[in-house]
């Protein structure tokens, strides 16, 4: 089911009454309420990955009491590789079989030897990536004895399969997300009201500039083999946009839909395209990953400790498998690897730190220097984006050739006439009332607009006119193919 | 909970408001447009947009050109039933554009919600029909679809005479348009409803005393030699069905510097043809 579909439409409203209304007495049975209404969510895409989702389930509970009880480190070192090695195992079967099998074949017929073997028509379960981590966080978190195993089973089941972030995160910490299920839940009405704008938000950022902005990232990026560079740019700077609403749009409509039913996920985007280096980037970046990998991978491999080979071979190796996280193509490998070297010289200068906070804070414009280097940082950011976005290395490569040639300078020729036009300047209005609201959760946190509810419903309104009117062709969320 | 639920409505029922103002406000002033139209235009030229190059200045009486871009014929159907429903109504002469195309398989897509182009249709038609009570689409059906919102907000189409410039079209080009237009892509029986909706035109124009003339104005010699052979033969069949004045100038031997692409005129392509279609007319 998607976020921007009427079956949801008609499908939140109908949990959340039943959840506030008819559950609310038991604790118990409001989270059965949300494992139905989850495996529901899911299974309105393909009921029979249900039980992939169910296998991690199970294997985690038992594991976590497993780990509980044991005190032998040899068999909870077992214990925690039986989990690693079914979630991992059921993501690499699914996501990277081919992938594997494709380069071998190739990599032996680069040695002359051929190999016969058939890839497999393997269908890739919507948010395994997700959900596979998430569970691994908790497995490991009880091995590291950071987290005391649940023994209820309803409050697990829920943990695994929250409907809200099931199928493109954030990636909850079980630290985090599970207590939340143990806990009375009260409705919160600031709560509530915050998540409803914030699920406007989401679908605005979705509907209006991701799905627009895709039309023409799709037009320009199939056809760059017959494009000048200048229009090479926009298709580019036109994907670098369609990704970040896309995303961020769809953790806003998560993230707000799990504040109606009075849960707090994590923050997984700070307008990422305010920072001023690459490492601040990867601080607002898809954050719950971001920090999943800091925490499950690189301080594991010595972090930021040791002698400045170790430092470079542990950032490669987290952005290399962040990239790989993405999907089973060289691309993506490529995109990370080339973030790892944007990040290298700022970590060998000790730089990685020095822009913290938020840009610019209590000030309305920037300073020259911040200027320069959110600018600087953007256009890396749109380079790498290349990358992940087209088809094969080859096909990064001419686009990227295009762009650096003559034709750069040519103007961009005519695709999509006044439409595009607009999607640029909804573009800019948008990135505007971003960096005006870049101190709060999310662009559309009102909480301190004076002029009472009629402003407000005056914004809202605007809002949903604005999504009705200019939504682009509905799309799937990119982050589902992950 | 209460307050949360109570300010949810209240504002499902301002945004209904809002929608529901628009609409009235649009419908009225549509109802106008038609009740202008009925009282001072004794012609009316209708159809899609190989009509909507006819230009109206042609024609000895005071001409509207009502005709819109991929205009199916219930859309015609129901544009002639409101305009038949205002109290003085002086039309007394439909000429109505029906050509090949218009039974090809892209029309019956016009009407299906499920495609793009039925979506299109929808936004842009939306006025023209009732939309509680009409043959084509539920009214449960239009309300789940964001292109119903997108057409209320946009009012009804505005009816422009198009006047192009271009003129001979490349083959390439032709050919795109031919496949546009006659790609099956899966539909088992295409001309159904369009063939539907034009007995239903002639037969409420013959109930209101207006008479009908078909017109077909000419296509490129390109379209017409890569269009199947068949297609035309069905054309000849459904028109030759009705009891209708026919201007047929599909057979004619159009030159290409008169035709701005496969199937429609240039300005001075409409100019010259629209001249002879309202010579024919007076001789009827």
């Amino acid at each position: 089911m998607f976020f921007n579909s009427l079956d949801f439409a008609f499908f939140l409203p109908i949990v959340f009454l039943l959840y506030w209304f008819v559950f609310n007495k038991n604790l118990k049975l409001q989270n059965l309420l949300l494992v139905c209404a989850s495996y529901l969510f899911y299974g309105w895409w393909d009921w029979r990955f249900l039980s992939l989702i169910l296998l991690s389930t199970i294997v985690d509970y038992f594991i976590g009491l497993g780990l509980s009880k044991q005190e032998n480190t040899s068999k909870r070192r077992k214990l925690l590789w039986i989990s690693i090695l079914v979630n991992l195992g059921c993501l690499g079967f699914f996501k990277y079989y081919n992938f594997f099998l494709d380069n071998f074949v190739e990599a032996f017929s680069f040695f002359g030897s051929s190999i016969n073997a058939n890839s497999l028509n393997i269908i890739l379960p919507v948010g395994i990536s997700f959900y596979t981590f998430q569970t691994l966080s908790y497995t490991i978190d009880i091995y590291k004895k950071k987290l005391v195993p649940t023994k209820d089973f309803i409050a697990f089941t829920a943990f695994v399969s929250f409907f809200p972030q099931l199928v493109a995160g954030p990636i909850e910490r079980a630290t985090n997300l599970l207590p939340q299920f143990y806990k009375r839940r009260i409705f919160n009405y600031t709560k509530a009201v915050d998540g409803m704008r914030q699920i406007l938000w989401g679908l605005f950022k979705k509907v209006v500039i991701a799905d627009n902005c895709a039309e023409f990232a799709n037009l320009i990026f199939n056809n760059s083999d017959e494009l000048a560079g200048s229009t090479l740019v926009l298709g580019a700077l036109f994907f670098t946009f369609q990704i970040y609403c896309d995303f961020s749009g769809y953790s806003d409509i998560a993230i707000g839909t799990a504040r109606l039913f009075n849960f707090n996920l994590m923050q997984n985007f700070a307008f990422p395209y305010f920072s001023r280096d690459i490492a601040e980037f990867w601080r607002r970046w898809h954050i719950s990953l971001s920090t999943w990998f800091r925490d499950y991978l690189y301080i594991p491999l010595g972090g930021s400790r040791g002698s400045n080979l170790l430092k470079m071979r542990n950032i490669f190796i987290i952005f290399l498998v962040s990239g790989f996280w993405h999907g089973a193509n060289w691309t993506y490998i490529f995109w990370g690897g080339l973030h790892a070297l944007y990040f290298l010289p700022l970590m060998l200068l000790n730089k990685n730190r020095d822009n913290i906070g938020v840009v610019a804070e209590n000030h309305l414009f920037p300073s020259i220097k911040d200027t320069f280097s959110m600018a600087l940082t953007f256009i890396l950011t749109v380079f790498a984006w290349i990358f992940f976005r087209a088809e094969s290395l080859r096909h990064a490569f001419s686009y990227i050739g295009e762009i650096f040639s003559s034709s750069l300078f040519s103007l961009p020729v005519h695709f999509g006439g006044w439409k595009a036009l607009i999607t640029l300047i909804g573009v800019i209005i948008f990135m505007s009332a971003e960096w005006f609201q870049r101190e709060k959760k999310h662009a559309l946190d009102l909480s301190l607009i004076r002029g009472g509810r009629f402003v407000r419903w005056g914004i809202y309104l605007i809002i949903i006119l604005v999504i009705i009117s200019f939504g682009g062709q509905q799309q799937e969320f990119i982050y589902f193919q992950f | 909970m209460q307050v949360f639920l109570r300010n949810i409505l209240l504002f499902l029922c301002f945004i209904l408001v809002v929608f529901m103002s628009v609409y009235g406000y649009h419908k009225i002033k549509l109802n106008d447009k038609f009740e202008t139209i009925a009282i001072n235009y004794s012609y009316l030229i209708m159809g899609d947009s190989q009509t909507q190059r006819l230009s109206e200045d042609m024609f000895e009486k005071q001409t509207f050109n009502f005709s819109n871009t991929a205009e199916h014929y219930c859309f015609t159907y129901y544009k002639l039933k409101q305009l038949f429903y205002q109290e003085k109504c002086n039309t007394e002469l439909i000429l109505l554009g029906v050509s090949v195309h218009n039974f090809s398989p892209i029309y019956h897509k016009l009407l299906d919600l499920d495609k793009a182009e039925g979506l299109s249709n929808l936004k842009n038609f939306l006025y023209y029909l009732n939309i509680f009570d009409n043959e084509v689409f539920s009214f449960y059906d239009m309300i789940s679809r964001q292109q119903f919102y997108q057409g209320v907000l946009k009012g009804p189409l505005k009816n422009r005479v198009i006047r192009s410039s271009k003129k001979e079209p490349k083959k390439e080009d032709i050919l795109k348009v031919i496949e546009m237009h006659f790609s099956k892509d899966g539909l088992d029986n295409p001309v159904d409803n369009q063939v539907y909706f034009l007995r239903k035109i002639v037969d409420l124009c013959k109930e209101n005393k207006v008479d009908v003339f078909f017109i077909s104005t000419p296509v490129h010699h390109q379209y017409k030699q890569n269009i199947p052979q068949k297609e035309f033969e069905r054309f000849y069949k459904i028109v030759q069905k009705f009891d209708v004045h026919q201007i047929n100038y599909l057979e004619s031997e159009v030159p290409d510097s008169l035709m701005s692409d496969g199937n429609h005129l240039n300005i001075q392509g409409a100019n010259y043809y629209g001249r002879l279609i309202a010579q024919e007319i007076l001789e009827n």
